[in-house]
């Protein structure tokens, strides 16, 4: 589990993301089964190429079966140099068909089990199951976005994919002056709008409920959070973590595994300037908070 | 209605809550993860939301267009 957020300012893109990746580890006993590892030190914001104006950050699948989230932010890089010219939203339509290209030809066997099952005209409760496993597990998304010449006007785009498509969805501009979150939805969701949409489909569903889908909504809606229009940047980053450091610390508090968590790594895009980090965590933060290292 | 009733009316509401018995799915998912030491993907799905699906928050976001494009 992976969670993300990015906020379009005026003044710039501002991507956060924690630092925790959930691996299998396999018993030393064939066939056994394997047990769930978090570790706290994963990067999820990336700076596509040096000296750019261009990030992007992620959410859901971990990485790629072979090839490293890295690996593929950097191949890119070296792709976009042999089109300068292209716009944001040519970028966020290059990195898709990259991605997609890459996530398909991995996960061929995954992707084919997902969709022939999901196109099931009835699934047992086993076949359920395992389509709830291969959703949840091979889904996710990236939020790309920086800014170009010769207008310098900040953009960013979510990409999400999921095991089930044929093809991959078209990248989706985000709002500028507002924010979006991605990974671990129902904490913010029932911060920022009372309820999630788990609780909504529940309440309608039950026998004790005679309304309409519309009706339940206008009796939650007025207890939400109202929010400003594009805040200075120096506030979307602290909007962008406390989001991420939130969810973090609910997870944390609950009786659920700590599937996201670690530090919150912070990156800005500014209009004048190139990527920069807010928070970054060192190559050897694992060995700092293991306390090898003093200071 | 007065403050005598609503302060019943929500001691009533609080007492029901408090009484409720355990959910099945609740049960059930605290059972698998003792036995696996794993939650079921369908319970991270319920209590985490859908990781492929996003949270828009601004002035013109609202609890209505996050439902109507929840699938988006």
């Amino acid at each position: 589990m992976t969670i993300a957020a990015c906020y379009l300012s005026a003044e710039g893109v501002v991507f956060g993301a924690d630092s925790t990746t959930t691996m299998h580890v396999r018993n030393p006993v064939p066939n056994t089964g394997s047990v769930e590892h978090h570790y706290n030190f994963a990067q999820k914001i990336f700076q596509i190429g040096d000296h750019s104006t261009l990030g992007i950050t992620m959410w859901g699948l971990g990485n790629l079966s072979k090839t490293s989230y890295r690996t593929l932010v950097a191949r890119f890089s070296d792709q976009l140099q042999q089109c300068p010219e292209s716009t944001m939203a040519d970028i966020a339509a290059l990195w898709n068909e990259l991605f997609w290209t890459a996530y398909s030809s991995e996960y061929p066997d995954i992707l084919a089990r997902a969709r022939h099952l999901s196109l099931l005209p009835t699934r047992t409760p086993e076949e359920s199951g395992e389509l709830d496993m291969l959703e949840q597990s091979f889904s996710g998304g990236f939020c790309l976005g920086g800014w170009r010449l010769p207008d310098r006007a900040p953009q960013a785009f979510k990409i999400t994919y999921g095991p089930t498509q044929t093809t991959p969805t078209a990248p989706a501009p985000l709002s500028l002056g507002s924010a979006k979150f991605w990974g671990c939805p129902n904490l913010i969701n029932r911060l920022i709008y009372g309820v999630d949409f788990g609780v909504l489909a529940a309440i309608i569903q039950s026998d004790k409920w005679t309304g309409t889908d519309e009706d339940l909504l206008a009796l939650v809606s007025p207890y939400r959070l109202a929010q400003p229009f594009d805040l200075p940047i120096r506030e979307a980053i602290d909007w962008v973590h406390s989001s991420i450091y939130t969810t973090i610390q609910a997870m944390k508090f609950s009786h659920l595994a700590p599937v996201c968590g670690g530090p919150v790594e912070i990156a800005v895009i500014t209009t004048d300037r190139q990527f920069r980090w807010v928070r970054h965590k060192r190559m050897d933060a694992p060995l700092r908070h293991g306390g090898l290292i003093d200071g | 209605m007065d403050k005598t009733r609503k302060t019943a009316t929500e001691r009533e509401l609080r007492d029901h809550l408090q009484n409720l018995p355990t959910a099945d799915w609740v049960r059930q998912m605290i059972d698998h993860y003792h036995r696996t030491g794993a939650y079921r993907s369908k319970d991270l799905h319920r209590l985490l939301g859908d990781p492929a699906k996003g949270v828009e928050v601004g002035p013109n976001a609202s609890l209505t267009s996050c439902y109507e494009s929840k699938d988006s």
